[in-house]
């Protein structure tokens, strides 16, 4: 069971520098886009596309990491006085949501992605892509998601009520 | 389902789940899931919610927002933005309130860098807090200006936020970007007259002291050589949008390309400088678009529901002046402000209040820019204001919230003083659109 935590770590730790280096990538090729375009050389007309395909793949890869380490964004007003047993109790339940609602968009997301497999459609943009690959990246992402929330929620049964930090989080890998 | 029934329930849904602490995204996917249950048929729903979740972000409009992230992340992590701010210390000489007036003159120069309030407050705080506790500044003079700062950044370009209300509204970004440089230098100056005029009033509250001998030139010359040269970035990204050179969202990775060669040219640049902006820049980034993944369903479902159109048709029907419907609206923004982020206020309300801009005919990019001062002042209202949380994570440990809220507050309440005059002048913000819209 260690072994497979550590393993999922590594595996959040990847996917914490992908988001970045993403962006990055798109920064640079979108400033050589402009630079190409006002100069009237065509050769990055698929610019746009590879964007718009890699803001999905930044999200759904790094989403996973930064629930890890607490970075989503919370409401936490009522949570903030409660007793530890009671922050225990609401954290097992938040987590129970969670991962009741990242399981059903990723069951729900590979019957879509054969569907779209299956129709062999294509989405014809400046880039031809078939259907299914965009959207298998949703579950993809979405079953690290759901693994970490699993994982959330075991840390939270097996937490003793009396020493149940506020913070369940890892520490920042980077 | 009446229509105000299935309002209740689907905000409803979401605002429960929220406040019992479910990040904010699942707490829209969850409301998507029950919602697409009841009013969309089921599986076919689902694996629509699916498709909709690729369509929510696989859009070219969403992309300056991680650029203008980056921007800020850059001049932060190479230091530059640091050297800047030193830079205005040293100009400004001996004035009521003098590290307060350098933090808001600071404060609008790091904005026109910068996209993020957030990225505003902690390096103000982290910067000038020190000193001015080391001078005696009472609490109020030294974090309010800073915090007040935070509203300057979202209206003066580049604004991430301005980016992300322009894409889920579908308001022209360029509109909102250009016409919110006039209503933020108007901030600057309020918050710049207030200090003055509080410290000359009670200068207990800033303390006067001695200032290093320095020549004339001495105090100009680091603004000549770490400001005005990153004043050009503002110019890179507002002139090739205005020359045509570039779309809103290629400017912003031109601004983000010119933080690196300006970071190059000051030789502050590093591969770890680069790294940390880069991965901080990804943290943020995907925070905010996986609430925006969950954006399209709930506002397909708010509208399969009959609750679009059916407030709609209550406004209709009443009929009240623009004026009482905008007022509405942005008490709204405000009350929402006080417990929640923007993303999720303007994914919550934006189903509902670009129809009304539309049903009652009033000019989008000054209700875009109303929204947006609306959403920055939430962002500082107590008790839950993100930047009240991030100003106490820079000041020093003494400080209380309590203490954080008496600073904002005469703040907040000029913002909202600027928020009406907005209102009442339009001219204030579209003026300048409309004059780039004639050239």
């Amino acid at each position: 069971m260690k072994s497979l935590d550590a393993l999922f770590d590594r595996i959040l730790a990847v996917t914490a520098v992908i988001p970045g280096v993403i962006i990055a990538l798109l920064a640079v090729g979108i400033c050589a886009e402009v630079f190409a375009r006002n100069f009237d050389f065509t050769g990055f007309y698929w610019m746009l596309d590879a964007v718009e395909y890699g803001l999905l793949l930044l999200t759904m890869v790094g989403a996973a990491y930064v629930l890890s380490i607490g970075r989503h964004v919370t409401v936490d007003i009522f949570v903030g006085g409660f007793s530890p047993p009671a922050k225990r109790r609401l954290a097992i339940l938040v987590n129970a949501i969670s991962l009741t609602a990242s399981g059903i968009i990723v069951y729900y997301g590979i019957l879509a992605t054969i569907q779209a497999y299956g129709e062999d459609s294509t989405l014809y943009k400046s880039i031809e892509i078939k259907e299914w690959v965009p959207m298998a990246v949703v579950p993809g992402g979405m079953t690290l998601f759901a693994l970490e929330c699993l994982r959330q929620l075991v840390r939270s049964v097996r937490s003793p009520p009396e020493a149940f930090a506020a913070s369940q989080d890892r520490p920042e890998v980077f | 389902m009446e229509w105000y029934w299935a309002l209740l329930f689907l905000v409803g849904t979401v605002m429960v789940l929220m406040f019992f602490g479910v990040p904010v995204a699942i707490a829209f996917f969850g409301a998507n899931i029950i919602g697409v249950l009841t009013f969309l048929g089921g599986e076919a729903g689902l694996i629509q919610l699916e498709r909709n979740v690729v369509d929510g972000l696989v859009r070219f409009a969403l992309a300056p927002v991680a650029m203008f992230i980056l921007m800020g992340e850059i001049m932060f992590h190479t230091g530059i933005a640091f050297r800047a701010i030193d830079a205005v210390d040293k100009l400004i000489s001996k004035v009521p309130g003098r590290l307060s007036l350098v933090a808001v003159v600071g404060g609008t120069v790091f904005s026109t860098l910068s996209g993020s309030s957030m990225a505003n407050t902690a390096l103000l705080g982290t910067t000038l807090m020190p000193e001015m506790q080391r001078r005696g500044y009472h609490r109020s003079m030294a974090m309010g200006p800073i915090l007040g700062t935070g509203g300057i950044a979202m209206l003066i370009p580049p604004s991430s936020l301005a980016v992300l209300l322009g894409s889920l509204s579908g308001i022209s970004i360029a509109g909102i970007l250009i016409a919110g440089a006039i209503p933020g230098i108007i901030m600057a100056v309020v918050h710049f007259t207030y200090v003055v005029t509080r410290c000359t009033l009670n200068p207990a509250l800033a303390p006067a002291y001695d200032l290093p001998a320095m020549t004339w030139w001495e105090r100009i010359r680091p603004f000549l050589v770490y400001v005005l040269p990153l004043l050009s970035l503002f110019g890179v990204v507002v002139g090739s949008i205005l020359g045509g050179i570039a779309t809103p969202t290629e400017s912003a990775s031109l601004g983000a390309l010119g933080a690196v060669v300006a970071a190059a040219c000051y030789r502050s640049l590093s591969w770890k400088g680069i790294w940390t902006a880069m991965v901080e820049t990804g943290k943020i980034t995907v925070m905010v678009y996986f609430i925006i993944a969950a954006s399209l369903t709930f506002s397909q479902i708010l509208s399969f529901s009959g609750a679009t159109a059916g407030l709609l048709s209550l406004v209709r029907e009443v009929d009240p002046t623009p004026f009482y419907l905008l007022a509405a609206m942005m008490g709204l923004i405000l009350l929402m402000g006080c417990f929640m982020d923007p993303v999720s206020i303007m994914l919550i309300t934006l189903p509902f209040f670009m129809p009304m801009a539309e049903l009652i005919r009033i000019d989008l990019i000054w209700f875009g820019v109303l929204i947006l001062l609306a959403l920055e002042i939430g962002q500082t209202t107590p008790p839950f204001g993100m930047l009240l949380f991030v100003m106490r994570g820079v000041a020093p440990p003494n400080v209380t919230m309590r203490h954080i809220y008496a600073a904002v507050t005469p703040f907040v309440l000029l913002e909202i003083g600027i928020l009406v005059f907005l209102v009442l002048v339009p001219e204030a913000v579209t003026w300048l659109p409309e004059l780039m819209a004639k050239k």
